[in-house]
């Protein structure tokens, strides 16, 4: 049985349907990627999972638990984590803080219990911190755990915020554009990173990216969207080949060159 | 050259900063005892806790040492000449007007909520004492219960912050659906209508007197002793507003904290990361508004007396205006915008016209007491263009990476 399953999600915007009755089981631990030109309703369907929007009809369920109705914090509850296409991080915090926040739902520490600063909170706030920085070991930060997040240059924001969504401990890790600005050796090191993480903490990853060379190489799925509907589905072959992918997005040129 | 040898050292050592920093401590104490009246040395005395704000002491060390100043240097310093009630009347209205800051500091310093009406928190608190510890009661519930004694003060400072929480929350329902400027809209016509409504609340049923106010409130008593000295009432202030800013400091890097900054930077990542938004606000203005609510119990026993005028809008500018000044979000900050604003409001203003009054026999309407308004204007003014974050920064919690680094303890 797949992991997340979509059916018949639908989003309007007035008169403007932005995702329409788009389909999609995503396997438990694959790496699947949304690719379109822009304005194909991909963000917009990372926002109808994510509960940032609710969608007008469909069903969207995670391992059998419906996602509709749900705010985002509980989605996130459930074990639903992303990053976002325009990078999203709380700037005045610290790296180290910023994963903290993304622990939020696993620290138990009451407020009475704050108050009173008991052994059990500081033992679990020095765990938490602890944990932190591993976390940002993973993604190569650690030495900048100290480091305000706005002070930190593009291509290590975008990793913290990759740390920060690991922080939830997600089932499903949605990834809005991570490549974005970044320079082909950038690129290179977030493609290990991100084979790295789906591996390391069992994750399924869901992607959303122009960079075709990034796509091709880590998705074992691929779901295309033009004017929001679904054109087309299947293995990085599958893709290369589908005569309307090549036509709406990929483009004759992108193809000869050996994509 | 010699000067600059000279400041290499003392940022070096702290010994040498401890030593400097009692020297000071002597020199403005003791003027303070023997001059009488000095608005300055008093000042400097005052000054000394910001000098050690910025000494390189150890945290344990720059408690003992605040707390030495404030529990016995301040009250026996002022003790020397007629004054001492002057002094200690300045005092305990800037411990009140700190905790309110402290408070409201974490609405809009900590969690980013623009609000415009926090005194009616401190009304609250005060008016929560007040109808309880004054005739007010007796009438109200034809009970010879009431007038509750001045004992039943001390747990009315816990009844109040909670009444205040209260408040707190059932304002933030409705109000935290709207952001930015409308929540500070919003805010500001809550802070009105909760002054309105104790001014009118006289009838059909004579629950707050009206505009008359509450009189003849008792004051505070434990152990057959009755607090009624500015002196005495020091003690209960400087008692409360260390249990605040203990509070604040605890919160302030807790998952709470962590998520009233979280919401402020960003609301969307915030929830994403699994915050519920309204929850986690309410909690800001529920513990915001119980350390006003406390100090307004604190406030109306003090003065055995509340009534609405007490509470109008440019209290709550003014508190506001302590927390921009200060620093939102940095508790060190808050507290000195919070002592800046009161002590001159209080004391330099004061002064001022006194002075001016006596020597160049100006005209009322000149007098800076009346210029207070003006003097807030400029000082947001002056803050927002050189300023913008404060005084004293809010500064994110560093960590030593070395303790981080190894695992002496298993996970789970």
């Amino acid at each position: 049985m797949s992991l997340l399953e979509l059916k018949g999600v639908t989003k309007q915007f007035g008169g403007l349907t932005a995702v329409n009755q788009v389909d999609a089981a995503i396997k438990q631990g694959s790496i699947t990627a949304i690719i379109g030109p822009n304005g194909a309703g991909k963000t917009t369907l990372f926002n109808l999972i994510t509960g940032i929007y609710k969608p007008d009809k469909g069903s969207i369920t995670l391992a059998g638990t419906s996602l509709l109705n749900r705010k985002p914090n509980q989605i996130a509850g459930y074990g639903i984590a992303r990053t976002f296409q325009n990078i999203r991080l709380f700037k005045e915090m610290t790296a180290l803080e910023n994963i903290l926040v993304g622990m939020h739902t696993h620290l138990h520490s009451s407020l009475i219990s704050t108050l009173l600063r008991l052994p059990s909170v500081r033992k679990e706030e020095d765990n938490a911190a602890r944990h932190a920085y591993q976390l940002l070991q993973t993604v190569g930060l650690a030495e900048k755990c100290n480091e305000q997040a706005k002070n930190l240059p593009y291509g290590e924001q975008r990793r913290l915020e990759i740390a920060r969504a690991l922080a939830t401990k997600p089932k499903v890790l949605f990834l809005d554009e991570p490549a974005a600005g970044m320079n082909p050796k950038e690129t290179k090191v977030l493609t290990e990173l991100i084979i790295q993480v789906r591996d390391d903490f069992d994750l399924t990853i869901i992607l959303i990216e122009h960079d075709m060379k990034l796509v091709m190489k880590i998705s074992e799925e691929i779901i295309v969207l033009d004017y929001g509907q679904k054109i087309a589905s299947g293995n990085p072959d599958e893709i290369r080949t589908n005569p309307r992918v090549i036509e709406a997005y990929l483009g004759k040129g992108a193809v000869r060159n050996g994509l | 050259m010699e000067m600059s040898k000279w400041s290499v050292m003392m940022k070096d050592s702290p010994k040498m900063q401890l030593s400097m920093l009692l020297l000071f401590i002597l020199a403005s104490s003791a003027s303070v005892y023997f001059l009488e009246r000095s608005v300055t040395a008093f000042l400097l005395l005052l000054g000394s806790l910001l000098l050690l704000h910025y000494t390189s002491l150890s945290n344990r060390l720059k408690w003992i040492i605040s707390l030495l100043l404030l529990v016995v240097i301040i009250p026996f310093a002022t003790s020397g000449g007629t004054s001492q009630q002057d002094y200690m009347e300045v005092a305990v209205q800037t411990g009140i007007y700190i905790a309110m800051a402290l408070g409201l500091n974490i609405v809009v310093g900590f969690a980013g909520l623009l609000d415009l009406g926090f005194v009616a928190f401190f009304a609250i608190g005060a008016y929560t004492y007040g109808i309880f510890a004054s005739p007010q009661a007796a009438q109200l519930f034809h009970s010879d219960f009431f007038p509750l004694a001045g004992t039943w003060f001390w747990p009315f400072i816990i009844i109040g912050g909670l009444m205040a929480a209260l408040f707190g929350i059932l304002l933030g329902i409705p109000v935290l659906r709207v952001k930015g400027d409308y929540l500070a809209i919003v805010t500001l016509g809550f802070g009105e209508i909760i002054r309105i409504v104790f001014n009118n609340m006289d009838k059909p049923v004579n629950i707050t007197n009206g505009a008359q106010g509450l009189s003849q409130i008792n004051q505070p008593e434990i152990f057959g002793f009755t607090f009624s000295l500015a002196s005495q009432f020091y003690f209960i202030v400087i008692a409360i507003l260390l249990i605040v800013i203990i509070a604040v400091r605890r919160l302030e890097d807790s998952k709470l904290g962590r998520s009233w900054k979280a919401i402020r930077e960003d609301e969307i990542a915030a929830q994403a990361m699994g915050i519920p938004l309204v929850k986690t606000k309410l909690w800001a203005f529920a513990l915001g508004a119980s350390f006003s609510g406390m100090m307004g119990v604190v406030f109306s026993a003090k003065n055995m007396f509340v009534d609405p005028s007490s509470f109008t809008l440019i209290e709550s500018i003014t508190i506001l205006v302590m927390v921009i000044l200060g620093g939102m979000g940095s508790v060190p900050g808050v507290i000195l915008g919070a002592t800046i604003i009161s002590v001159l409001n209080l004391q330099i203003l004061t002064e001022v016209t006194n002075f001016l009054t006596q020597n160049f026999s100006i005209s009322d309407t000149l007098s800076p007491m009346k210029m207070q308004r003006l003097i807030f204007g400029v000082v947001l003014v002056l803050i927002a263009i050189y300023r913008p974050k404060g005084l004293i920064t809010a500064k994110p919690k560093k960590v030593d990476p070395g303790k981080l680094i190894d695992q002496p303890t298993t996970d789970k």
